[in-house]
């Protein structure tokens, strides 16, 4: 699949430069080094690797919520970690992220709160004032009836939802996933990865504009009819293809082994 | 080089050679940890300096529900132990004063304003409030760091200081002032209520007029600063000990030890400075 030139013409969104990534926290001297990757608007993307191969400091990286120990992160335009701390916070309301375990939301708040809380703290205004517009959030997402739990009354999956609403009501431009599908079953990965393609090409009725979606999973052979471009994380570094076909077609040995043709299994 | 300087004064700390490098090891990490706090302080009057005016909705509650949670919690047991203060300060002060064959008992009110006033009131609201809530705060923090809550806080743009500390800071100072002068009303109270017992011959109002006698404009001052410190170092030595550093569930129990060694070296050098100033 060829990209649209006039996306590729305009500023990435995120791009890191000669980056160097630890790819395990548990084995810090495997390193992805000189990570060259940019994210565009319309883009969606998949990215994959084996188990602890370093996706979740990919996307942390790629986030902002990592520091580089070498090359440089720009994020809309910015070269993030030089700038200000204002700046920061501007760039980081305009991103979401959901963590691995997904169950981040703060327990002492309610559901209401946990999503509107950014959106209250930026703006300095009450949950009340956000009520309207994350109720219809909630009832898109089929969970209104859970505004007002707490986190520990919630499931996993709801938990996850939760985190996506947020991401709709705060209108996230740059939206990471790690770990999709993580703990959860066919039903509820299907009915996610449908919200996920919504949030990537803009939801009318709740007058969202299109995010671009990062997604990190290990199931990378689910996800090829998603991504418009997919990234894979190999022995010591990231691999980007443009649509699925080049993927396919790859014969690089950790791809093949993510797409399930693994002889060397 | 940090980390090998740190591994060893690990090593040092859990198997040490002698008493001297124990010793050492000691005074060295309380230097540490000291000028760690100190420059932790910084950042959070920082911060709190910097976004007093931002996100009042979100904070200002959060520094109100604080305020409810310290000042409300440790309340029965301070009126206990006031009363017991109380009764034990005048009983042995008149006892003692009969003793010296004193029949005017006009020290009593220059010791209640002493002890109780000075010195133990801010200090026992302070220590009651560290057992009841500040254990119970290094757990929750800890557990939220732990847990990735920081993480998420700190991915929407959020100050995790702005939003876990400062509100802590003043609510903790606060309840740590009201409970204070909970504690030295009660205990003045139940100290009339001994003084009536021994049969000192004083009436309510002569007793209020020894107190107000030995009371100085000073002593209020000091009393609200010393309050208001006291209860803050609470709030920041257990954000320090549960925020600065990653702790794991099984390294709870040793950080709070260290939060109440770190409290109480604190107060102590907050009271020493006090008394020199």
């Amino acid at each position: 699949m060829e990209p649209d030139p006039t996306i590729q013409a305009k500023e990435p969104l995120m791009c890191l430069k000669e980056a160097e990534l630890a790819c395990s926290s548990r084995a810090p001297a495997d390193r992805l080094s000189s990570v060259r990757w940019e994210v565009r608007e319309g883009e969606c993307w998949v990215v994959s690797g084996l188990h602890a191969s370093g996706k979740t400091g990919l996307l942390k990286a790629s986030a902002g919520l990592l520091p580089l120990p070498e090359g440089r992160l720009s994020l809309f335009g910015v070269d993030y970690w030089g700038t200000t701390e204002e700046k920061m916070c501007a760039i980081r309301r305009k991103i979401g992220f959901v963590f691995e375990d997904g169950d981040r939301l703060i327990p002492r708040l309610t559901l209401a709160e946990n999503i509107a809380l950014p959106l209250c703290y930026h703006e300095n205004k009450d949950v009340s004032h956000f009520l309207e517009p994350l109720k219809a959030v909630l009832e898109y997402l089929r969970i209104p009836s859970l505004i007002n739990f707490l986190p520990t009354q919630l499931t996993f999956y709801q938990k996850q939802l939760a985190v996506l609403a947020q991401a709709i009501l705060i209108k996230s431009q740059l939206f990471f996933w790690d770990n999709f599908g993580e703990g959860l079953d066919v039903i509820q990965r299907f009915w996610l990865k449908r919200m996920l393609k919504s949030l990537s090409t803009g939801i009318e009725s709740l007058h969202s504009t299109p995010a671009v979606v990062v997604v990190a999973t290990q199931d990378l052979e689910n996800f090829l009819d998603f991504g418009t471009h997919f990234g894979v994380i190999t022995e010591n570094d990231f691999l980007v293809f443009r649509g699925a076909e080049s993927l396919k077609s790859s014969e690089n040995p950790t791809v093949k082994k993510l797409l399930g043709d693994g002889s060397e299994n | 080089m940090v980390e090998e300087y740190r591994s060893n004064i690990q090593h040092l700390r859990r198997y040490p050679k002698s008493f001297w490098v124990a010793a050492g090891v000691g005074v060295f990490s309380l230097f540490r940890r000291i000028k760690e706090m100190f420059f932790f302080t910084l950042i959070v009057l920082g911060v709190y300096v910097k976004k007093r005016h931002r996100a009042r909705r979100v904070i200002v509650p959060l520094i109100r529900q604080e305020i409810s949670k310290c000042g409300l919690t440790p309340l029965p047991i301070i009126l206990f132990l006031s009363a017991i203060i109380g009764f034990l300060v005048v009983g042995q002060s008149v006892v003692l004063l009969r003793l010296t064959g004193e029949v005017t008992y006009d020290l009593v009110g220059d010791i209640l304003v002493l002890v109780i006033f000075k010195e133990i009131g801010p200090l026992l609201a302070a220590l009651v409030l560290l057992v009841r809530v500040g254990v119970s705060t290094v757990v929750e923090l800890a557990g939220e760091r732990a847990s990735g809550q920081m993480e998420w806080v700190c991915s929407l743009g959020i100050d995790p200081v702005h939003y876990y500390v400062v509100p802590r800071t003043i609510g903790m100072g606060v309840a740590t002032l009201c409970l204070t002068i909970y504690l030295i009303t009660f205990s003045l109270l139940s100290g009339y209520v001994v003084v009536f017992f021994l049969d000192v011959p004083w009436k309510p109002v002569e007793y209020i007029d020894q107190i107000v006698a030995a009371l100085k404009w000073k002593d209020f001052l000091i009393l609200f600063l010393k309050a208001l410190l006291f209860g803050s170092l609470i709030a920041i030595t257990t954000c320090y000990e549960s925020l600065a550093h990653p702790v794991q569930s099984h390294q709870i129990p040793a950080t709070i030890i260290r939060v109440v060694i770190g409290c109480l070296v604190g107060w102590g050098i907050t009271d020493v400075l006090f008394y020199l100033i």
